[in-house]
């Protein structure tokens, strides 16, 4: 009897059989795919117009910003005379000096700054000058902080936004494919259709890590989608885990 | 006794015959080979070890089995048995895991009772089976189902066949799966009946083949068996 019991628990050993990420579980992800619609955001122009020379401080400084995070600047102004530096050593930016005299021009000192910034190799955005009007048009669409006078008197404007143009309300989209993927795979495995408040279930999933996206369109670059994703955990069987909202652009 | 359990028997043939005939307009065919290798020892105890491969229609697998049963007689008529199965079958599901196959393992426990050998019956049998089993699949939902199995077998006097018919039926404890607002409400239902009718070919006193003829009828699918089984068996 004792043997047969012990079989009988072997058997039970081998039969146990391992699950992975997928199909085959007692568990659901659920969610919401909003969306809202937008225009597309446009090239940002920023317009500087400087001051002279005597109005200016050693180691006055504006802000000057771009779409890529690895490119934001700040120019700022050395007088010669003065021993101390005049680099205010910001962290996470590109410092451009500009040495000048107090006897400078408006239109010297936008020329001195002018080329000072174009020293810089890959910039991200075009310059140009009109008298003592420097106009700096961003190489690429889309949302840009706005450029700042800071320390300095000179004026800066922002004569046209990059920011996309969101047009309306973010509501649930019907009928919108949203994909699962199963562990550490790469590409989904399998996808449904919301229904008709954006509302999707994928169920009878194991436990285990999911991520769960969905495709929406870039608002910078025209044609470029991108993914909305969210990784999420299934811990114990028969269990449903509210993935959240998944916002898109159309 | 032995007449009346002959007419019972040629009804319930005959019942089947044509719950296999007018179900077969529908069903996809399936045949299932197997060769079994038992073992009794201390007169009491049984071990078989057995192979099945099964074909969708007559050339294309589906699944191949093997498994083993240790049984043991506690009293005339009543015995207990556990089994292990393990499959082979196709992987719906290889981009997952990148393995053409994928592997079930089935654990089952059950009684059988051999309600005529109380009235020491011989040629005549009428069997009841009762099994629990449990699945385990990589990719399907594990499965907990109960099976009973009414046998019924009369081997003719001085001929090599022994007919049969068998109705089964399987209730599976966690069929259905509803997925409401807040939970998971799993609860049990009759998954399916199974028929069969056939023979025993008594070749020699240790060998036996048996063909049969089965249907299985699945309550939630359309997918519905017609099944030709021929199976090998050798006492030894």
């Amino acid at each position: 009897m004792k043997q047969t019991f012990l079989l009988l628990l072997l058997v039970l050993v081998i039969a146990a059989c391992k699950k992975i990420e997928g199909p085959g579980g007692t568990s659901a992800i659920r969610g919401q795919l909003t969306g809202q619609d937008y225009s597309f955001g446009d090239k940002e122009i920023t317009t500087v117009s400087f001051t002279s020379g005597a109005t200016i401080e050693h180691g006055d400084y504006w802000l000057l910003n771009s779409t890529e995070n690895s490119k934001l600047y700040y120019i700022y102004y050395t007088n010669p005379t003065w021993i101390s530096s005049a680099d205010p050593q910001l962290q996470g930016r590109i410092g451009i000096a500009v040495s000048f005299n107090y006897s400078d021009s408006n239109i010297e000192i936008a020329q001195r700054t002018l080329d000072s910034i174009n020293q810089q190799n890959d910039l991200p955005f075009e310059l140009s000058l009109t008298q003592d009007i420097l106009t700096v048009t961003s190489k690429f669409s889309g949302e840009v902080v706005d450029a700042d006078d800071y320390t300095t008197p000179f004026s800066v404007d922002i004569s046209n936004q990059g920011t996309p143009n969101m047009l309306g309300d973010t509501f649930g989209r019907a009928g919108e494919r949203v994909y699962i993927i199963y562990g550490d795979n790469t590409y989904s495995a399998n996808s449904i259709r919301t229904d008709e408040e954006g509302k999707f279930s994928f169920e009878g999933l194991q436990i285990g890590t999911y991520t769960i996206y969905a495709i929406s369109e870039d608002t910078i670059q025209n044609g470029k989608f991108n993914r909305i994703s969210k990784t999420i955990e299934i811990t114990e069987k028969k269990q449903i885990v509210d993935g959240g909202v998944f916002n898109v652009f159309y | 006794m032995v007449g009346y359990s002959m007419f019972f028997i040629r009804k319930l043939f005959f019942s089947i015959g044509i719950i296999l005939i007018s179900s077969s307009i529908h069903s996809q065919f399936s045949t299932w080979m197997g060769i079994g290798v038992n073992h009794t020892f201390h007169k009491m105890f049984s071990a078989e070890l057995g192979y099945e491969y099964r074909l969708k229609n007559t050339n294309e697998f589906d699944k191949s089995n093997v498994e083993l049963k240790l049984s043991q007689n506690w009293h005339k008529g009543i015995e207990t048995f556990v089994k292990y199965r393990n499959s082979i079958v196709g992987n719906r599901n290889s981009a997952l895991n990148l393995k053409p196959f994928a592997y079930d393992n089935r654990v089952s426990f059950g009684l059988d009772v051999s309600f005529l050998k109380f009235l020491d019956v011989k040629r005549t049998k009428l069997n009841w089976v009762i099994t629990q089993q449990f699945d385990n699949y990589q990719f399907k939902r594990n499965s907990s189902m109960l099976r009973n199995r009414l046998l019924f077998k009369h081997d003719v006097k001085d001929f090599p066949l022994s007919p049969f018919v068998s109705v089964e039926h399987f209730y599976r404890w966690n069929r259905d799966v509803v997925y409401t607002n807040d939970e998971v409400i799993i609860s049990g239902g009759t998954n399916a009946w199974r028929y069969f009718i056939g023979t025993d070919v008594e070749i020699s006193k240790k060998q036996r083949l048996m063909l049969s003829f089965g249907f299985r009828d699945l309550i939630l699918s359309t997918n519905d068996n017609l099944i030709l089984r021929v199976n090998y068996k050798l006492d030894i």
